[in-house]
């Protein structure tokens, strides 16, 4: 029986990892979250998920820190979800060659598509999504925790912080001092080489492959060049009868100022020091470290749902953020690598929808992400083509989307669905498909009159 | 008292520059008087401070004192007005769906520019709601929670006197149906503070 069983396990982790590429839920807090990452943490880290009763916020609450408390309260800090957990698994993992510092931490998800990740004195450690949606297996991000735990041994936070602190009285500077992101996104460099060699220690005695850690630095450092829905991909998207995307592709190709070209940094990075002066470091550590010819095994299937949430989270982030043109842009990447996800055309919808409301009275601009080098691939291409569109053309193309992608069956696109016919066809039919809404929506009504009225 | 506070507010306003600007939806003079109670979301207060590199900061202490300015207001209009949360405890849905509402709402509030527009100085304008601001429908669910569809929030920035918007959302009708945008040039006193809110309630419920 227990043979059968296992080999049930076994049969359905290969056939069915638990999660679908054709949907998404965001993470709640306190809830388990996906069936996959759930698995992964029995198969992997069951010993290592921390005691329910410790999976709160008290430490973040307790925080002096305005900006934790303020990320917090917006519900911009995920706790308790099988994301966190597996962070935190990972994390313990990590130190089990060193007790003395089990208990002295916690990892938390930091819904936001800035690549980084921040140590707080107190031992909070908060990963992004961004970050995550960059790696791509398990022991890249073992280094990410590994290097924040290294600044935590050295206690380079309490360090910096303090510094800081002092400047800010001595300059009366009292702003500079509110802000610890900002200051905990600039040690020294040689801050940053001590919290790197002690994650490629914590790495090796966990066994990841520290050899990971040369990927996930440049991860981290550098543009995200995946990052490319190509021209064809964008026309195919955005075909239809109602609208011509051969017109506008002319005039979005001529403007060729509107286009951002990677960079190799940006603001929001420049927080280590020079990439190539840390590799050849980390390179260095890693020599020596292979002579002990530890065998190493490859993670990154498993690591294949944490980069599908985060992505998907990275969608959410930037929508709640007002960056309609970067969450449009994720989710057309996202559509690319994951054909007939729902979610992601519902988020295009969305955010089409928002960028036309925002062109439509004059202030698209204030919809732009200000910071777009954190994307090495073709950002500015989209952004030049919604900026090209005219109000008129830009209602049209947000009314064909989601006309041709409306009848998937989910609730929520059909609200948007005939929203956008409102918006499209003009006031006169506002007020009935409103009406409508009020009164037969709650009975669940409202999708087939919509769907009965476009037709 | 209340036409008194009213005055007084307005001549801080215009007397020493500023503006208020509301806008409602054309319906908006029914739905007040169902607005019996009012949900109010964590209010926010940033302090834009420019030349340090750095230019935006929380002040949690100026949240606290306006938090506490709606159990008084509250009293004063004879309407409820309950906060969504304490913003100490953990109740994941308020983390999972309320936070959510609030930054739609912030979405849908800042889509204009009140800030840099110059034309609205010195005067107080209102008009009905130009563009339809909608909301997730999915916020449905929390008016049988709460026991009421009217979420309000409000947020305040301190630089160059103290700008606040004040916005409410209809969740059963997933849209945003009143905004107001003001710009007083006084400091940010508890005093101050109290006026400023006091005055955009009373113009939410009274239509003055």
């Amino acid at each position: 029986m227990r043979k059968s069983l296992l080999f049930l396990i076994i049969f359905l982790s290969f056939v069915d990892n638990g999660y679908s590429q054709t949907s998404y839920k965001p993470l709640l807090l306190n809830k388990a979250g996906s069936d996959a990452l759930n698995e992964l943490l029995a198969r992997k880290y069951k010993s290592l998920i921390p005691p329910k009763s410790d999976i709160d916020l008290e430490p973040l609450f307790k925080s002096t820190d305005v900006e934790i408390k303020h990320l917090v309260r917006n519900g911009d800090i995920l706790f308790g979800d099988t994301l966190s957990n597996k962070l935190n698994a990972v994390a313990q993992k990590l130190v089990e060659v060193r007790p003395s510092l089990k208990g002295t931490f916690r990892v938390y998800v930091y819904k936001t598509t800035m690549p980084n990740a921040f140590t707080f004195p107190d031992g909070s450690i908060l990963v992004t999504t961004g970050l995550l949606a960059r790696l791509s297996s398990e022991s890249q991000l073992a280094f990410v925790i590994g290097h924040e735990l290294g600044h935590l041994i050295k206690k380079h936070p309490e360090q910096t912080l303090r510094k800081a602190k002092k400047i800010g009285k001595e300059f009366n500077l009292t702003t500079i001092t509110g802000n610890s992101f900002k200051i905990l996104m600039n040690y020294s460099q040689e801050n940053e080489m001590e919290a790197d060699a002690i994650g490629i220690e914590l790495m090796n005695s966990a066994g990841f492959n520290y050899n990971e850690a040369l990927t996930s630095l440049r991860k981290i450092l550098l543009p995200d060049s995946s990052f490319k829905p190509s021209r064809i991909y964008i026309k195919k998207l955005f075909a239809s009868p109602d609208f011509n995307v051969d017109s506008i592709r002319k005039k979005t190709n001529s403007d060729e100022e509107n286009y951002v070209q990677p960079q190799e940094d940006d603001n929001s990075l420049n927080t280590h020091p020079e990439l190539t002066k840390r590799l050849i470091a980390l390179k260095e550590l890693i020599a020596k470290l292979q002579t002990k010819s530890i065998t190493v095994k490859n993670d990154s299937e498993d690591y294949v749902p944490i980069k599908y949430i985060a992505r998907m989270e990275n969608i959410l982030a930037s929508f709640t953020s007002g960056n309609h043109d970067e969450s449009l842009y994720l989710s057309i990447h996202g559509l690319d690598l994951y054909p007939k996800n729902n979610f992601l055309i519902l988020m295009i919808s969305k955010n089409l929808l928002w960028l036309a409301t925002y062109k439509e009275n004059d202030n698209l601009q204030k919809a732009l992400k200000e910071n777009k080098n954190i994307y090495g691939g073709n950002f500015g291409e989209i952004e030049a083509f919604i900026s090209t569109l005219s109000k008129s053309d830009l209602k049209t193309l947000t009314y064909s989307f989601i006309k041709n992608n409306y009848n998937s069956g989910d609730e929520e696109l059909t609200f948007y669905m005939a929203y956008i016919a409102e918006f499209y066809l003009g006031s006169g039919i506002s007020r009935i498909y409103y009406s409508k809404y009020m009164k037969e929506y709650a009975a669940g009504k409202y999708a087939l009159f919509v769907e009965n009225k476009l037709k | 008292m209340r036409k008194f506070l009213f005055i007084l507010i307005a001549f801080l306003t215009f007397g020493c520059g500023g503006y208020i600007h509301i806008e409602k939806q054309e319906e908006f003079a029914s739905q007040r008087s169902k607005m019996d109670k009012i949900i109010v979301l964590q209010p926010d207060f940033f302090v834009v401070k420019d030349g340090y590199n750095y230019k935006n900061s929380y002040c949690y202490k100026k949240e606290k004192i306006i938090e506490k300015s709606y159990a008084r207001l509250s009293k004063r209009f004879g309407r409820e007005m309950v906060m969504s949360s304490n913003g100490e405890s953990i109740d994941p849905e308020y983390y999972n769906t309320v936070m959510r509402l609030k930054k739609e709402i912030m979405i849908a509030s800042g889509i204009f520019d009140y800030q840099s527009d110059k034309s609205y100085e010195g005067k107080k304008t209102t008009l009905p709601l130009s563009t339809n601001l909608i909301i997730s429908p999915d916020y449905n669910q929390l008016q049988k929670k709460y026991g009421s569809a009217y979420f309000s929030y409000s947020y305040f920035i301190e630089s160059d006197g103290i700008f606040m918007l004040t916005v409410v959302a209809d969740i059963f009708q997933s849209k945003i149906i009143y905004r107001e945008a003001k710009r007083v040039h006084v400091s940010a006193k508890k005093d101050n503070l109290d006026r400023m809110l006091f005055n955009s309630y009373y113009s939410l419920f009274t239509d003055k």
